[in-house]
């Protein structure tokens, strides 16, 4: 999450504060707008490669359980119902007789799916929004910011409680949910980008040459902001994972038989005396992911912002 | 500042109010009627008529919004249709549990990444520094309902220690205590963990400012330039997320109140959901997002009070 100044330039926050990456609390207290023009060339840092490689890790389960996973992660074989860890099922099984490696590796297809989508409808829907709150900061901007306040007083797991109430648990509906949930931390940054890049003289000499308010943004706002929206797009999926992994375990997200981390951990509850692995495996996955995604935005904004380099 | 002071508080009433209309909206136009979800698709034609009736379903939709907005405005939620109880006092009671939970675990939270995001920022090139910061980095990532489960592994069922559930109220202290130590150590260590790195942030910030340089200049030995001058300046930023984080919280906790079988207000806004018990639903959304936006009109305003900046311009 990071701290953004409202319309009226009082601090607020962008997003539920419940996964972070490395704070930056001057954001939006003058720093250059981050780009392509801003990059330096650099060998990729710890943060990036650590993040990268544990999200390539689930990307890697999440493909190969689209074609192979050692056992059918919805097939119950009562006979082999609660067995410890061994080798021929590494992380056991469950009260059905599912194997939980298994499982983990389907449950990853989910996070992934969820994370993405609901990433891509807060990036959608706040990134255009703020634009043109950036580049019309007057009357439209404070309208479109009022309007983002509203919004963020529903965090997206609210949100999704709610949908849940009205149309039904279910994947698609937390996707939905959490996707408008973190518009506003979308919004907020792409403003705030908006904000700096619109006092550059390229913008003066833009709008001198006749250029309309469409094409500067798709010309020179867009590619500079892009950054900022990377890193946004990084802490808004490592907040979607730890989100869906609790609507699951509420059971308002992913629906069984679908394998979902969440779920297997409401699964686990009532066996925590005997069988504590059924909770420590998916619990792992869960943290690896958000712990993957943080690593990668810390690492992202590192590069990207000038003011976060040599913390 | 008076200006300023006023605006927060009109943008604070605007939001609440177009708050309460988008909560109104959002559970009141549903697919399908709210009356043959309560009644059932078995009900007869007259009951469902006379259930319209009995809730004011039948009045135009703006009418229906002020009389459930004046209901608000005296604490009168109205009755639930399906346990027949009146919904407010559930509500208070509920709240306040949350409201115990969510403060204890802030103030563990406060108590742990104060000392400890100054120490990882005062030692930042030193390996000490880097420990805080990794274990926090990795605190962030897991899932408060994650260490509650693992508190209750080690301290309820393998030592035997703690009750790994259910709730007592303070009037009992020695209970209470017992019951909500697990369940607040579960909220506070996630929280601790994002905590410190901000207090790392915005210790870092201060240090690089001219005031702690000028300071340091006059004779004073870095700790004690950041202790005087320092701390109280990277509280501000610092202050705004424990804002923040209790907001976040008031919602969070409903995932922790399900593992510890706590009767919060989370717990009953699932229940609720669970029953389609949509007058529940509605009640216990609203209060949650009026808290929420309280909190973060304090915090803005506390913002304003404390930062110099602000207090200028305003």
């Amino acid at each position: 999450m990071s701290i953004v100044t409202t319309t009226s330039g009082e601090a607020s926050a962008s997003a539920p504060v419940t996964a972070v990456p490395e704070p930056d609390t001057t954001r939006d207290q003058g720093t250059n707008p981050v780009g392509s023009s801003g990059r330096r060339r650099r060998g990729p840092n710890a943060q990036l490669v650590v993040g990268g490689g544990l999200i390539a890790l689930i990307a890697l389960a999440a493909l190969v359980s689209l074609v192979w996973t050692p056992y059918d992660p919805t097939h119950a074989v009562a006979v082999d119902r609660l067995q410890s860890p061994s080798l021929a099922h590494p992380m056991g099984t469950d009260r059905y007789g599912r194997d939980v490696l298994s499982g983990i590796m389907a449950g990853a297809q989910i996070t992934l799916l969820v994370g993405t989508v609901s990433v891509l409808i807060g990036a959608a829907i706040g990134v255009p929004f703020g634009i043109l709150a950036g580049m019309r900061p007057k009357r439209l901007g404070v309208l479109i910011m009022s309007g983002s306040d509203v919004v963020m007083a529903f965090p997206g797991l609210l949100l999704a409680i709610v949908f849940g109430a009205v149309f039904g648990g279910g994947t698609l509906s937390a996707m939905i949910a959490l996707g408008i949930g973190s518009a506003p931390a979308f919004a907020r940054v792409a403003r705030s980008g908006t904000l700096q890049v619109m006092s550059m003289d390229y913008i003066f000499a833009a709008r001198a040459a006749n250029r309309s308010g469409l094409a500067i943004a798709l010309r020179h706002v867009v590619p500079n902001i892009g950054g900022m929206v990377i890193v946004q797009c990084s802490v808004n999926f490592a907040i979607a994972v730890l989100a869906e992994a609790g609507l699951s375990f509420l059971g308002l997200g992913t629906l069984p038989p679908t394998p979902s981390w969440g779920r297997m951990l409401l699964d686990a509850q009532q066996f925590l005396a005997t069988s504590a692995y059924l909770a420590i495996f998916p619990g792992v996955a869960i943290a690896l992911a958000v712990l993957g995604f943080n690593l990668l935005g810390d690492g992202l904004r590192d590069r990207f912002d000038p003011k976060m380099r040599n913390r | 500042m008076a200006i300023r002071l006023l605006k927060l508080l009109g943008s604070f009433i605007a939001t609440v109010l177009v708050s309460t209309v988008v909560v109104f909206l959002l559970l009141r136009v549903l697919p399908g009627d709210p009356a043959t979800v309560a009644l059932g698709i078995e009900a007869t034609t007259e009951q469902l008529a006379a259930w319209r009736e009995q809730y004011g379903m039948n009045t135009p939709l703006v009418v229906q919004y002020f009389e459930w907005l004046g209901g608000l405005l005296r604490g009168d939620f109205g009755v639930s249709y399906v346990t027949g109880q009146n919904i407010s006092p559930v509500i208070t009671d509920r709240l306040q549990v949350t409201l115990i939970l969510v403060g204890l675990a802030m103030v563990i939270a406060i108590a742990v990444a104060v000392p400890l995001g100054t120490i990882a920022a005062i030692r930042h090139q030193r390996p000490s520094g880097a420990i805080i910061s990794g274990v926090s980095q990795f605190g962030v990532a897991v899932p408060s309902f994650l260490v509650g489960m693992l508190l209750i592994v080690f301290f309820a069922i393998e030592l035997d220690w703690l009750p790994s559930g259910g709730w007592v109220p303070p009037s009992e202290p020695a209970e209470f205590l017992q019951h909500v130590t697990l369940p607040v150590i579960a909220l506070g260590t996630v929280q601790a963990s994002i905590l410190t790195r901000y207090v790392r942030s915005a210790v870092l910030e201060i240090q690089r400012e001219d005031f702690l340089r000028t300071a340091r200049s006059k004779g004073l030995t870095a700790n004690v330039a950041l202790v005087r001058h320092g701390l109280r300046n990277a509280g501000i930023p610092v202050l705004t997320v424990v804002g923040l984080q209790m907001a976040g919280l008031l919602v969070g906790a409903v995932v922790v109140e399900r593992v510890f079988t706590i009767p919060g207000l989370g717990s009953y806004l699932v229940d609720s959901v669970g029953n389609r018990d949509l007058l529940a639903v509605q009640a216990v959304v609203v209060v949650l997002v009026i808290a929420i936006v309280l909190i973060n009109f304090l915090v803005d305003l506390a913002f304003t009070l404390l930062d110099p900046r602000l207090r200028r311009a305003a």
